[in-house]
Formats: structure tokens, C-alpha cells, sequence
């Protein structure tokens, strides 16, 4: 209904996400607030179990019900809540108005069909085209991921592509119809460096031309500083820093993010720093401010007050208690 | 004006393209059916020594057993002049290797040998029971897989629910019961207590086609049943393997519906097991078919082995049992061309 | 066939879906499919005891004839009733019991002596060996159990051994592969060609190695063939192929009882549903190891 820019083209509040566990759900997201905007690129970042894969594949239901379910929140596609929506239609969201890019291209991808095949599937589905229209489509979507050669590589099977060239093949196929969001989950993680650079470039600049609102989970920072307009970073279920990217790698705001920083290559001249400590197990989460046992500035206090996700700048929001009493060192500090 | 002058082009645009495609795919089927064909070939070169192989075993063996056939087909009165008067006929005061040379050259000249008794060929006793068995087994296998695969698909894509749940505790029964068992059950059942299908009788297939039909049924289900559930459990097992796969998840994630992906997707990658595995259930069928033949009274080549493992006449066993594992082998000939197509990437191997 | 697969989140859900995973989804379906083969296995051990017993215990001689008491039902004296000899129908299960389990491990034993050995060694030579004895078991492959039963009866008369062996003998390519897999896993492995290129007797390792990685797979195997071998037993000795009268096992029970059909079909009931039970309770203990020795995350 309200098509205007602040409503976002994806949005989502107080999404809660369960793991069922003999029939009682334990959340391991809680509370999370996103909102992507038109030609938008927002990166998700945050440790394995962080729940952002969840947090991102939440919005287009594909999590098993069985495991996982939505128990509190919505997520509006343009205002029109999916959450809710009936399985039938929300398989007419799926790859054409939201396109999906997953981690691995190796396992992502059917092996015993062509790709020309697998690109032309979702096409057919969702629009009238004939099968010839549609391989036409399928060839120009091709090259526009920059596949050399489409004519030939349109009959081959994944196994005779290599990782690269099949990651471009899942974005075509998440392209294909022209979705208004497009949502990679960790699209560069199974690839080598080199690659990883052009995927994202390809990555942004789709996002760009096509006028879409990209969201990127990752856990590599340097992914997020490459691509992204905005970061929020997840711990243990939680948005715990959401700003704009270069306000974020500047001026972080919280003590999880200064700490991922500092773990940067290359951030602090030969010495890579980790972050001591485990991440609390999905869904057993300490009370108070959940980073607190891992926190170098943790006080008495941090581990009694659940912390707010507060509001600082117009685009910067973090969780933590002592955020105005503590000064953070950011990248180039 | 534009709809017309728009045409032209277009007529010879599609012309063109079909054209370039009439041309290519002759060219493309060529190249993609040699690897398919040197497999055919092989698969074809190794089948007949193993057949070869085969036939020598049975009458390597035969010739170490103690039992001596010519007593056992004149019975324990017979004169011992009289046994060796038989053993001469039947050639079996030569040495094996001898016997064997004539057996084989008579296979050679298109032939299965004689059968003791009579002296019938073994190729016309076996092609009397032929027809009978053909359209058991094939019965039972149509009757396996439009059962088994569809319902291993389904319970496979939801494990859990309830048609998984039910299906899995049948299958569990059914693998257990004898088959000849089912079908004495079955004929109690339908036959003597409800009269709606004959019981036991012999078949001909020549007569009112829906007589013969009804004749079959029991057999067919009895033969099928466990080899439904065994095709049921192995189909699930892949389909359950499949539905975990990222490639699934990618198809649901372009909007799929759950049944065209389990029709198109998950079957195609989960077929190349249960395929396999109806390949081998073809063998079995065949000598449970041997079983069933008897109790029901039908006139197939396994009731004809049956009653001449009874009298001992081995040339007709021999004949029976080499029919059966060309058939057996042709079987998995298909088999592997049917994975050949439902899995691209075992194809260089 | 194959063990349960865990609930995933969804495939592949990324290494977030992994640290979830380990949460033990369907823990109840898990016990229950190890309870169900503790029972199942309670009941084989039951009636091989049973069988084994049955001399000792207060029953009818199998064999002794009582015409005037024919084709009963149970009363005090005969609990599952008599036969159409007046023979005591439950001391006649038991014995019948016997001989099937005795052939089925016939079977069995004949289908691990043949695979087993030659697949451990042609798994660990490999080459041309390997290829030639594999095509071998290729061949005995192609022809089914009971055709080959059925052969043997022809060769060698009316026995039930030989038969059984036939049917030991269909069923060794099995065998075979799961050792020859194994075996030529492990002797792919970097200690195994370490140790053979310093000159060492790995033959230990190796094997220990071996049985290690088979061990769960054959045993499955052997429970299937177990239970072939008992539904097999039944179909020859039915045919009158097996075993010869007097002695009876479940299979030649039913060709008496099956002329007796329209009167008396609690005599073709009974011994189908011990044949049901036995084959039953073995495919459920074999499916029972077989979850219970998969390594998938998150099944136990």
C-alpha cells in the first residue's frame, strides 16, 4: 500500500525465531528489527549460530516447521505481511518477488538437470513465457551474470562448471524474474578469494541496475565493508549494532563489534585478534546483556539489565549499557 | 500494416532457428549415445562368458554329485543293466567335459539340449511356460513400482507424517510374509470365503482375456508385495536424502509448488537406487514366481523347473536357470541405462 | 535399508543450522525404534529358547500320531489344537521352528564363509584379480536364490542342506561387496601405504581396521539374509523340495495344511504368522543395530 521509501521494501519487526524442541519452542532470534530499502544493500553479519541465516531465510519460510518456526513478528514484503501469508501465495513470492541466493553453488545447484533447465523452471513458473521465450531469457540471464559462452553452457550439468561459474548461475537463478529483494546468504563463503571479489561485485551491481533491496548474511566483515550500504551485526539472536557501513567500521558503537574489527586482517598490524570466549549455545542465552561474560568491558551491572537496542544517530542503533560511557577504537583510529 | 510487415521477419527467424536445431540434434544425439553404446557393448561382452560361466558351474557340480539322475528318473526297482542302458542314452557314461562340449555346441546351434524325460527340447518346454510367467512377472513388476515408488516418494519427502508413519510398519509386515503364504491367504480369503476371484487353476491366456485377468491377480499380489514394500523402503530412504539436499531447497526457493518438485526434481534424483533396485527384484520375482506358480497351479517356467528338480531332469533345470539369468542380466542392462539418464554425472565413469 | 536421517533445519542451512541441529530432534522416535528392537529381540531369543527346550518341556511327541484326535482346537491338552494326523499342533510349531532357524543359518553361515574372506582379500590386492572375482560374484548374482535352490534339488536330490546352501551361496555377492568396499577403503588409507612401503606385517592393522568399518553393515546383512533364508526355507520346503517327512519345518507344515484350506485354515494361519514373527523380529533387530551404529548428527 504505502510504497514509499521509509517503509522499505523489505521490513522487519520483532521477529522472533524458535527451534521446536519436543514440541516446546526455545527462540534463538529474538527482537530483530530490519528494513532494507530500494537499491539498498544491507550486510547481516555475525558468527556462526548468530542466527542470521535465520533471521534472512525467515523471510521467505523456507525453514522446516518440523525444526524451526516463526513464533513472533512480522516481515512485510512493500507493507503486504508474509509471515501470514497463505502457502500458495507465498509460492508466487518466492523466486518473483523475493530471489534467493544460497552458500554453497556446489550442493545448491540440481545435478541432474541442465542448468538450463533449472533457470528456465522458475521462469516458467512465474510468468507465461513459452519454452522458447524462455530460453532465450535463460541465455540473455547468462550473460548478464557474465557467463561466457551461454550457448554452450546452457546444456551443461553443474558438475562441469566450475564454483565460480555456478555461483553466477544461483544468482541468475535468483534474478530471473525480476524480484524487488534479493536475500544471499553467505554467497561468497564456499569460494576462493579472487572470486569471492567478483561475485560481490556482480552481486552489487545487480542490485543496483535492477533497483533491488539486497540483504547479505555473512560472517566476513570485509564482505560487508566491500558492498554494503548498511551492517547490522547479530549475537546470539540479537541485532546487537545496526548502522551505516562506514559508521559502523568507524565509530562502532558496540563492544562485539569493536572486537570483530580488531579481529580484521590487517586492522592492527600483525596481530590477529580473536574473541575469547565461545558464543552461548542457541537458545540457552545469560541473562542480562548477552555478550557480557565474553565482554572486556563487562560490569557487575551488564549481567542484570537485558539492554535496549537504543537509537544514537539517525542511522546508528546498538545494545549495550554502557555504550556512552565507553569509548570504542574503530578501523583507522 | 504492422502486424503484417512485422511478420516476415519473424516467420523467418523461427524458420531459421529450426532449421539450425533439425541439423544440430542428429549430430548431438550421436555424441551423447556413444558413451551409452560402448556401455551397451560392454556390458553385452561380459554377459555372455559369465553365461558360459554359468551353465559349465551347474554341470561341473552336477557331475561331482553322488545322486545318479538315470536311477532316480527309473525309480529304485530299476535293473541295474536297465540304469546303465539309460546312463548310455542320456550320455552320462561320458566325461563331463565331453557332455558339456555337446551341450554347448547344441546351444551354439540354438538349442537348451533334450529333456530326460520324453525327450522334449528344453527350449519348447520352457517357451509353453513362458508366456505365463511373463505376464506374472511383468504384472507384479507394474504393480511394484506404481505402488511402491510413489509411496516411498511421498513418505520420503515427509518423513514423519502420517502416510510415512502407517507405510513404514506395512512394509515392515509385508517384508516378512512368504509369498506362496499370502497367496494361500489370499485365495482363503477371496476365493473360498468371499468367491469373488477364482482360486487355484491352470491359466490359459489364449481364452476370455478378462478371465485370465482375473486368474492373475492373486498371484501377481502375492508376488508383489514384498517386493513392493522392499521397493517402498529403499525409494523412501532416497527420496529422504534428496528432500535434505541445498539443491532442493533451491528449487522451493524459485517458487515451486511441493508437487511438481517431488515429481520432477526429488524423483529424478532419487530414482537411480530404487531403478537398481527393481532391476535385481526382476531375479527375485522370477524364483518366487517359481513358488507361487505351484501353489496356484499355473504353468509357468518356474513350476516347470520345480517339477523337474522333482524328477531330476537336469537339462530342463539348467535351460530354466540360464533363461533366467540372461533375463536377469538383460535386466541390468536396463537398469544401467536408465541411470545413465537419471544421473548426468555418474556418465564419464 | 538406510538408517533415519536426522530432521534437518533445512538442507544445508549453513554452519548457523549446524550448531542448532545438535539440539536431538525426535529423541522419542529414536528411543522408540531401539525399544521396539529390544523387544523384537526379547522374542527371538524366547522362541530359539523355546525350540531348543521343547524336548524338556511337557509337550506331545511332534511326531506321535493320535488319529482319533484330529484336526482339534485347543483344549487343555492340545493348546494350538492338532493336525489331520491328531499330532500336537504347538509341539509341532516348535520342532518345525528348529529346523528353520537351522536352515536359515545354514544359509547365513555358507553366504559369509564364500563373500566375506574373498571380498577382504580381493579388497585389499585389488587389480586384475579383483576385476575377475568380481565378475564372478556378478554372475552368481544374476541367478535368484530359489532358482539356484531349485538347481541344487535337481543335482543333488531332495535335501534341505544343499538347498540351503544354494541359497547361502546366491546370497554371498553381498557379502562380498560390503567386505571388498571396505577392505579396499581402508587399504587406500596413508598408514596402510606408509607401513607397506617401510616393509611392515600391516596384516593386523589392517584387518582390525577393516572389521571396524564393516562390522555394522554385516550384521544387518547377515539378519537380512537370516530372514531370506527362513522365508526361503518355507518356499522349498513347501514345494516338497526341502525338507522330507516325518521332520517338518514351517514351510512343509503348510503343504498339509494347505489341502485343508476351506476347513481348517487355522493349520496355514499358524505356521505363516511364526514364519511373520521370525522374519519380523530379525529385520527389526537388524534395523535396530543399524540406527544405533549410524553416525549421522543429531540421531542419537
Amino acid at each position: 500500500m504505502n510504497r514509499t521509501a521509509d517503509v522499505g521494501a523489505l521490513s522487519i519487526g520483532g521477529l522472533e525465531i524458535s527451534l521446536v524442541q519436543g514440541g516446546r519452542p526455545v527462540p534463538v532470534v529474538t527482537g530483530v528489527n530490519l528494513s532494507v530499502n530500494k537499491k539498498e544493500v544491507l550486510g547481516l553479519v555475525g558468527e556462526s549460530g548468530s542466527g542470521k541465516s535465520l533471521t534472512s531465510l525467515a523471510a521467505t519460510r523456507l525453514l522446516d516447521p518440523r525444526v524451526v518456526r516463526t513464533t513472533a513478528g512480522s516481515v512485510k514484503l512493500f507493507g503486504k505481511e508474509l509471515l501470514t501469508l497463505p502457502e500458495a501465495e507465498m509460492r508466487r513470492v518466492r523466486g518473483k518477488e523475493i530471489g534467493i541466493i544460497f552458500q554453497d553453488p556446489m550442493t545448491s545447484l540440481d545435478p541432474a538437470f541442465t542448468i538450463g533447465y533449472q533457470l528456465s523452471c522458475g521462469l516458467r513458473w512465474h510468468t507465461d513465457l513459452t519454452r522458447a521465450a524462455a530460453r532465450n531469457r535463460v541465455l540473455e540471464l547468462l550473460g548478464l551474470v557474465g557467463i561466457g559462452d551461454p550457448r554452450r553452457r546452457v546444456d551443461q550439468y553443474p558438475h562441469q562448471l566450475s564454483g565460480g561459474t555456478r555461483q553466477r548461475v544461483m544468482i541468475a537463478m535468483a534474478i530471473a524474474c525480476e524480484p524487488k529483494v534479493l536475500i544471499a546468504d553467505e554467497p561468497t563463503t564456499a569460494l576462493d578469494a579472487t572470486t569471492q571479489a567478483q561475485i560481490l561485485e556482480l552481486i552489487a551491481s545487480l542490485a543496483t541496475t535492477m533497483e533491488m533491496a539486497t540483504v547479505i548474511t555473512t560472517h566476513d566483515l570485509g564482505v560487508v565493508a566491500d558492498v554494503c550500504d548498511r551492517v547490522a551485526v547479530m549475537y546470539a539472536g540479537q541485532i546487537v549494532e545496526c548502522a551505516t557501513t562506514d559508521e559502523l567500521f568507524y565509530r562502532p558503537k558496540h563492544p562485539y563489534t569493536e572486537r570483530l574489527l580488531q579481529s580484521l586482517p590487517g586492522v592492527r598490524a600483525g596481530r590477529l585478534q580473536g574473541i575469547p570466549g565461545q558464543p552461548p549455545r542457541s537458545g540457552r542465552f545469560p541473562q542480562g546483556c548477552r555478550f557480557a561474560p565474553r565482554c572486556p568491558y563487562a560490569r557487575p551491572g551488564c549481567s542484570a539489565d537485558d539492554p535496549e537496542l537504543t537509537r544514537l544517530q539517525t542511522d546508528h542503533a546498538a545494545r549495550c549499557l554502557r555504550e556512552a560511557e565507553l569509548e570504542l577504537t574503530g578501523v583507522g583510529a | 500494416m504492422s502486424g503484417i510487415s512485422g511478420r516476415g521477419p519473424v516467420v523467418a527467424l523461427v524458420g531459421g532457428a529450426t532449421a539450425g536445431r533439425g541439423a544440430k540434434p542428429a549430430n548431438r544425439f550421436v555424441q551423447k549415445a556413444a558413451p551409452l553404446l560402448r556401455m551397451v557393448a560392454r556390458r553385452v561382452g561380459i554377459a555372455v562368458p559369465l553365461l558360459v560361466l554359468v551353465s559349465f558351474s551347474v554341470f561341473a557340480i552336477s557331475s561331482i554329485s553322488t545322486a545318479d539322475p538315470a536311477r532316480a528318473i527309473l525309480g529304485e526297482g530299476a535293473t541295474p543293466q536297465s540304469v546303465a542302458q539309460l546312463r548310455h542314452q542320456l550320455g552320462l557314461d561320458q566325461s563331463f567335459l565331453h557332455r558339456y562340449w555337446d551341450w554347448l555346441s547344441g546351444v551354439a546351434h540354438g538349442g537348451l539340449g533334450n529333456s530326460w524325460y520324453g525327450n522334449i527340447p528344453v527350449l519348447t518346454k520352457i517357451s509353453q511356460g513362458l508366456p505365463t510367467t511373463i505376464s506374472l512377472v511383468l504384472a507384479a513388476m507394474i504393480l511394484t513400482a506404481v505402488v511402491g515408488i510413489p509411496l516411498g516418494l511421498y513418505a520420503g519427502m515427509r518423513r514423519g507424517g502420517k502416510v510415512d508413519t502407517i507405510a513404514n510398519s506395512l512394509a515392515a509386515i509385508g517384508l516378512a510374509m512368504p509369498e506362496f503364504w499370502v497367496a494361500l491367504v489370499l485365495i482363503l480369503l477371496l476365493s473360498v470365503k468371499l468367491r469373488v476371484l477364482p482360486g487355484t487353476g491352470a491359466l490359459t491366456l489364449s481364452g476370455d482375456p478378462w478371465q485370465a485377468a482375473r486368474h492373475l491377480v492373486i498371484p501377481v499380489v502375492a508376488i508383489a508385495l514384498p517386493q513392493i514394500c522392499a521397493l517402498y523402503r529403499q525409494t523412501r530412504a532416497s527420496a529422504a536424502i534428496v528432500a535434505q539436499q541445498d539443491y532442493v531447497r533451491t528449487a522451493r526457493a524459485g517458487g515451486i509448488s511441493e508437487w511438481s518438485l517431488l515429481r520432477t526434481r526429488v524423483a529424478k534424483n532419487a530414482l537411480v537406487a530404487p531403478v537398481t533396485l527393481l532391476g535385481l527384484q526382476l531375479g527375485r520375482m522370477i524364483g518366487i514366481a517359481a513358488v507361487v506358480e505351484s501353489v496356484y497351479g499355473l504353468h509357468g517356467i518356474g513350476s516347470i523347473a520345480v517339477q523337474a528338480a522333482l524328477t531330476s531332469d537336469l537339462p530342463v533345470v539348467l535351460g530354466v536357470v540360464l533363461v533366467t539369468a540372461a533375463v536377469v542380466m538383460a535386466a541390468n542392462l536396463l537398469t544401467d541405462i536408465a541411470t545413465y539418464y537419471l544421473a548426468p554425472k555418474a556418465r564419464n565413469s | 535399508m538406510s538408517a533415519e536421517l536426522p530432521l534437518r533445519l533445512h538442507p544445508g542451512l549453513g554452519t548457523d543450522a549446524e550448531v542448532l541441529t545438535s539440539a536431538g530432534v525426535g529423541t522419542w522416535r529414536s528411543f522408540a525404534r531401539q525399544r521396539l528392537g529390544l523387544v523384537a529381540l526379547i522374542v527371538l531369543v524366547f522362541i530359539v529358547a523355546a525350540t531348543l527346550l521343547a524336548p524338556l518341556l511337557p509337550l506331545a511327541d511332534p511326531n506321535a500320531q493320535v488319529l482319533i484326535d484330529r484336526l482339534q482346537g485347543p483344549t487343555w491338552h492340545h493348546w494350538l489344537g492338532t493336525d489331520e494326523l491328531g499330532r500336537d499342533e504347538l509341539a509341532r510349531l516348535l520342532a518345525a521352528t528348529r529346523i528353520s532357524l537351522w536352515a536359515a543359518l545354514q544359509a547365513t553361515v555358507v553366504g559369509v564363509a564364500l563373500g566375506v574372506p574373498i571380498g577382504l582379500t580381493t579388497g585389499l590386492l585389488g587389480g586384475r584379480l579383483d576385476g575377475v572375482v568380481s565378475r564372478l560374484f556378478d554372475a552368481v548374482q544374476s541367478m535368484p536364490a530359489l532358482m539356484l535352490a531349485i538347481a541344487s534339488v535337481a543335482v543333488f536330490g531332495r535335501q534341505l542342506t544343499p538347498a540351503m546352501v544354494a541359497v547361502g551361496v546366491a546370497f554371498s555377492p553381498t557379502f562380498y561387496r560390503v567386505s571388498r568396499a571396505a577392505a579396499s577403503t581402508v587399504s587406500r588409507e596413508t598408514y596402510v601405504e606408509a607401513s607397506r612401503s617401510m616393509g611392515q606385517r600391516t596384516t593386523r592393522i589392517v584387518f582390525s581396521h577393516i572389521i571396524g568399518n564393516v562390522a555394522s553393515t554385516l550384521i544387518v546383512q547377515i539378519s537380512t539374509t537370516f530372514a531370506f533364508g527362513i522365508l526361503a526355507e518355507a518356499a522349498l520346503s513347501y514345494l516338497g523340495l526341502g525338507v522330507q517327512p516325518p521332520a517338518a519345518s514351517l514351510g512343509s507344515m503348510l503343504t498339509s495344511a494347505a489341502i485343508l484350506l476351506n476347513t481348517s485354515p487355522q493349520l496355514t494361519l499358524l505356521p505363516g504368522l511364526v514364519i511373520i514373527l521370525l522374519a519380523l523380529c530379525v529385520s527389526q533387530v537388524s534395523n535396530a543395530v543399524e540406527y544405533l551404529t549410524s553416525d549421522e548428527v543429531g540421531v542419537r
